[in-house]
């Protein structure tokens, strides 16, 4: 790769700009299509020329749960390492070559895979993608750019230290799911990162980044024809197996409770059980179940009895996360000590009532609306979209998943919601965590003098 | 094409009809009563942002009284007669929607995002507020407490105080030395009737522009405008705002801040320049490529001097902030461990010194032009951030032509425009420096000192 000068690139792209502007015809919304490359790469491709940039979205399947033990962060490392220069060009250089052309690229760590990005103008397209197959196939490992690496790595880990609510995540995780991968943080460990030397990389990119781990996609201005030829160019020197990934155990969880003392005036909560064993359906269902309870930000249930009723807490939220081994609902909530416990006792309480009052018709009709329109919202960043793409394409789904969300979710019947509200042992499973000063410090009396006053007069 | 269709089908029924470009898609039409409506179609997915803009802000605040645009922005929320409070967020949940607001200094602004079957509904709710608010006098007093708290937060934030002292220095008792939030004693007083004064007197149609940004066509918009914002009356004359008119003022000043939570010390310079009435768009554009090339890694003599060199800070940032009675430019430095903030100040004042001789050079230029130029169209697919693109600037007073012409403006800018530009506003005059500075150990990294000290939002 030659280096080149960008003299005059700026009057390029106002023409480009220009163009661009008279080419933002109207249309109706683009399908994802699946290209297939002379070598076999799939990709799903929204096409969209109405602004001259391209994403290029890349998910390896396997993250931070194939951490070996030992070297938790490995996942992390590796992702952050991903864009640390190729081929001759050491990081300054290599990033440098980025910052000259018109791109953004991005590249994380998850429990379950590796994503990235490269978001690039059209006339810096065939740059943008030499820069990124060097970063697949003539990765660099510098000791320099690793020893960064594991210094900006480990002080996140010192931050999240810090954080109360980080820390009450963390706790959380370890009680919930001790001994499982999904007690790991992503980020790694202090310990585990030290452990970590350049061949360990090399030998966990051998394992996941490989072509059967990888799902593909693009959104924007590219036609299918040039994107088959462009991913054949950047991917194919991939090796075709690494590492068959045994798939993860399904991960449980019983009622617990564990309380953390920190120095704070405020008690920050964290609460949620796992849900193994849920069909794509049902997993739709639970979501619904899940904007009922706590993920309406201005509607739901906990968020009416915890703070428009009583004024326990001034936000409160559940979301719902996806994994392939279990759904997981969460959610978290920070209120005075005086009145923690109350607020723990509504949240039980209310997932209680899922069994014995479970969403109601309504309920569920503004819990499609809202996710239908949440999904969408989700995916008007193209990034965002090529994201949702892979991870798809990745569980084996069609490629018009995006297409058939509303219409998936429209088909739910209110009777089987409720039947998997009232299924799931809610309070059997759930997992409570607070940190900060301790509740059981404060009196009754004090606890119930201190109800009344909403929470704007809390010291 | 539609362009002509909108001109010849309403030219009778509307005061003023501005296209942008001929041949592009952006459209707008004003109605009888003076809404400007913009419209900027998207048609990827099917999602609709709606955003009303009021030129209205802190820099209204009555006097005694600070912190009611702030606090009437919350009140927005709260009911009207046709939808008593709660129908508002179960309506936009209902339309598969997300909402917020936000108040600044010369504006305050309100969006949803929904699919776009709610657009005529998400309008309706929207007119509806703009012509009347309608709640019971206990909600404005717990409103109240929220705002009080949320002004609480504010002073607990080392970084926050500051800002807060940075904007007295600038700007004294000018339109914006005050927080948007309020003074305290003042917010702490702020009352209903004050909150639907200034609701009466800036919530008019011909003070408001509402964008709508996604999948939608603009003969659908401008019918669904005519039946829900077409309602209102016109209302009072328009509100004069004589302050945005005077020339900005500026002081000098030196203010420390110190404080055991502060990780880090830091450095921020602030400099006046006029505001958006009186300086001209090449210079506004001559003055975002220099804050861009200030924090530009390798093109930055600051950065160089700062970070390359001597190694006393770890990052470099800079803004331009365009308002309409004053624009303020920042420049920061985070120190590195073990570095004071004075010591920054020394080295970045004597940097800026060399900077005023030698000006910056055409590769740095050329970079910055890239990198604004790139930025545009990487961010198109940004739907909220489009629309709110528009409403920032028309509400500055740009027309659609300036705004649409923007990036040739910057792409005209010479370098002598730049160098020029850092002699005029970059001088010793109406510049403050700000010391965030530690007293503990350092704890872990800040977040950077906010560029708008006297902006706050919702």
């Amino acid at each position: 790769m030659t280096r080149r000068s960008y003299k005059g690139t700026a009057a390029q792209l106002l023409l480009l700009l220009l163009f661009c502007l008279l080419a933002m015809a109207t249309s109706g919304h683009a399908a994802t299509v699946e290209v297939v490359s002379s070598s076999g790469f799939r990709v799903w491709l929204v096409e969209d020329h109405r602004s001259p940039v391209l994403t290029l979205g890349f998910r390896f399947a396997g993250g931070s749960a194939e951490d070996p033990i030992g070297k938790d962060g490995l996942a992390q490392t590796t992702a952050e390492m991903f864009f640390q220069g190729g081929g001759d060009l050491g990081a300054d250089d290599y990033l440098q070559h980025w910052s000259e052309i018109g791109t953004e690229i991005n590249i994380e760590a998850r429990m379950e895979s590796i994503r990235g990005s490269v978001r690039v103008l059209t006339p810096d397209r065939d740059k943008a993608m030499e820069l990124l197959a060097l970063a697949i196939h003539a990765p660099r490992f510098d000791e320099g750019s690793l020893k960064q690496i594991r210094e900006q790595i480990r002080a996140e880990i010192d931050r999240d230290a810090t954080d109360p609510e980080s820390r009450a995540y963390r706790a959380y995780d370890q009680l919930a799911y001790a001994g499982h991968p999904r007690a790991r943080p992503v980020v790694g460990t202090r310990s585990g990162i030290a452990a970590i030397q350049a061949a360990d990389i090399v030998q966990y990119r051998r394992h996941v980044m490989v072509r059967d781990r990888l799902s593909l996609a693009a959104v924007g201005d590219i036609t299918p024809a040039e994107l088959a030829g462009l991913v054949d160019r950047v991917f194919a020197a991939l090796p075709a197996h690494g590492q068959t990934a045994s798939p993860i155990d399904p991960a449980s969880t019983s009622a617990k409770r564990s309380d953390l003392m920190l120095a704070s005036n405020q008690a920050e909560v964290v609460f949620g059980l796992a849900l193994p064993g849920l069909s794509e359906r049902e997993r739709l269902a639970a979501e619904l179940i899940n904007y009922t309870l706590g993920g309406s930000a201005f509607t739901s249930r906990l968020y009416h009895e915890v703070r428009e009723k009583r004024g326990l807490a001034y936000s409160i939220g559940t979301s719902l996360d996806s994994y392939s081994f279990m759904a997981e609902l969460s959610g978290s909530f920070d209120a005075a000590p005086a009145t923690v416990e109350e607020a723990i006792g509504l949240v039980r309480q209310e997932f209680a009532a899922l069994a014995t009052r479970p969403p109601t018709d309504a309920e569920i009709d503004e819990a499609k609306a809202a996710l239908a329109g949440q999904y969408l919202r989700g995916l008007i960043r193209q990034a965002d979209m090529a994201n949702e793409l892979t991870l798809r394409m990745s569980q084996g789904q069609r490629p018009d998943v995006i297409e058939t969300y509303a219409g998936r979710l429209a088909e739910l019947s209110a009777a089987e919601v409720r039947e998997l509200a009232k299924r799931i042992p809610w309070l059997d499973r759930l997992v409570v965590v607070t940190v900060g000063a301790p509740a059981s410090t404060v009196d009754q009396d004090t606890k119930r003098s201190r109800l009344h006053p909403p929470p704007a007069q809390e010291p | 094409m539609l362009f002509r269709r909108l001109i010849a089908g309403f030219l009778l029924t509307t005061a003023a009809i501005v296209p942008g470009h001929a041949t592009e898609a952006t459209a707008s039409f004003t109605l009888p009563n003076g809404l400007q409506v913009v419209v900027l179609p998207d048609h990827r997915l099917p999602v609709v942002t709606h955003v009303v803009y009021f030129r209205a802000g802190s820099a209204d605040d009555p006097a005694g009284q600070t912190g009611i645009a702030h606090f009437l922005e919350h009140l927005m929320f709260k009911g009207t007669k046709r939808f008593p409070t709660g129908q508002y967020d179960l309506i936009v949940t209902r339309t598969g929607g997300t909402n917020n607001a936000f108040t600044s200094n010369d504006k305050t602004y309100y969006y949803e995002q929904f699919l776009k079957d709610g657009l005529g509904r998400i309008m309706d709710l929207n007119a509806d507020r703009m012509a009347r608010l309608a709640f019971a006098p206990i909600e404005a007093q717990h409103e109240l407490k929220v705002v009080i708290e949320e002004r609480r937060s504010y002073d607990n934030d080392p970084e926050s105080v500051l800002a807060e002292k940075v904007g007295r220095a600038l700007y004294g008792a000018g339109p914006y030395g005050h927080p948007v939030l309020g003074e305290a004693a003042e917010t702490a007083a702020l009352t209903l009737s004050a909150a639907l004064g200034f609701h009466d007197r800036f919530y008019v149609p011909g003070n408001a522009i509402v964008i709508v940004a996604g999948d939608v066509e603009p003969e659908a918009v401008l019918r669904l405008a005519q039946s829900t914002y077409g309602r209102l009356a016109t209302g009072p004359a328009l509100p004069t705002r004589a302050w945005s008119a005077a020339p900005a003022t500026c002081a000098n000043g030196r203010i420390e801040e110190r404080h055991e939570r502060v990780p880090r010390d830091k450095l921020s310079l602030y400099f006046v320049t006029p505001g958006a009435k009186r300086l001209d768009a090449k210079t506004a554009a001559a003055l975002q490529l220099l804050a861009d090339i200030l924090q530009d890694e390798s093109g930055s003599p600051l950065w160089q001097d700062l970070v390359a060199r001597a190694g006393i800070a770890s990052d470099v940032s800079a803004g331009y902030d365009m308002r309409l009675a004053s624009g303020e430019f920042s420049i920061g430095a985070q120190a590195e461990a073990g570095i004071e903030a004075k010591q920054l100040e020394i080295a970045l004042l004597t940097s800026l010194n060399r900077l005023r001789r030698t000006g910056v050079n055409a590769v740095a230029l050329a970079g910055a032009k890239r990198r604004w130029l790139a930025g545009r169209l990487l961010s198109a697919d940004d739907q909220l951030g489009q629309a709110t693109r528009y409403g920032e600037q028309l509400a500055l007073g740009r027309t659609l032509n300036q705004i649409e012409g923007e990036p040739q403006a910057i792409a005209a800018v010479t370098l002598s425009d730049v160098n020029a530009a850092i002699g005029r506003f970059l001088g010793e005059r109406c510049a403050v420096s700000a010391l965030l500075e530690a007293t503990g150990a350092p704890v872990g990294d800040s977040a950077p000192v906010p560029t708008h000290p006297t902006n706050t939002v919702h």
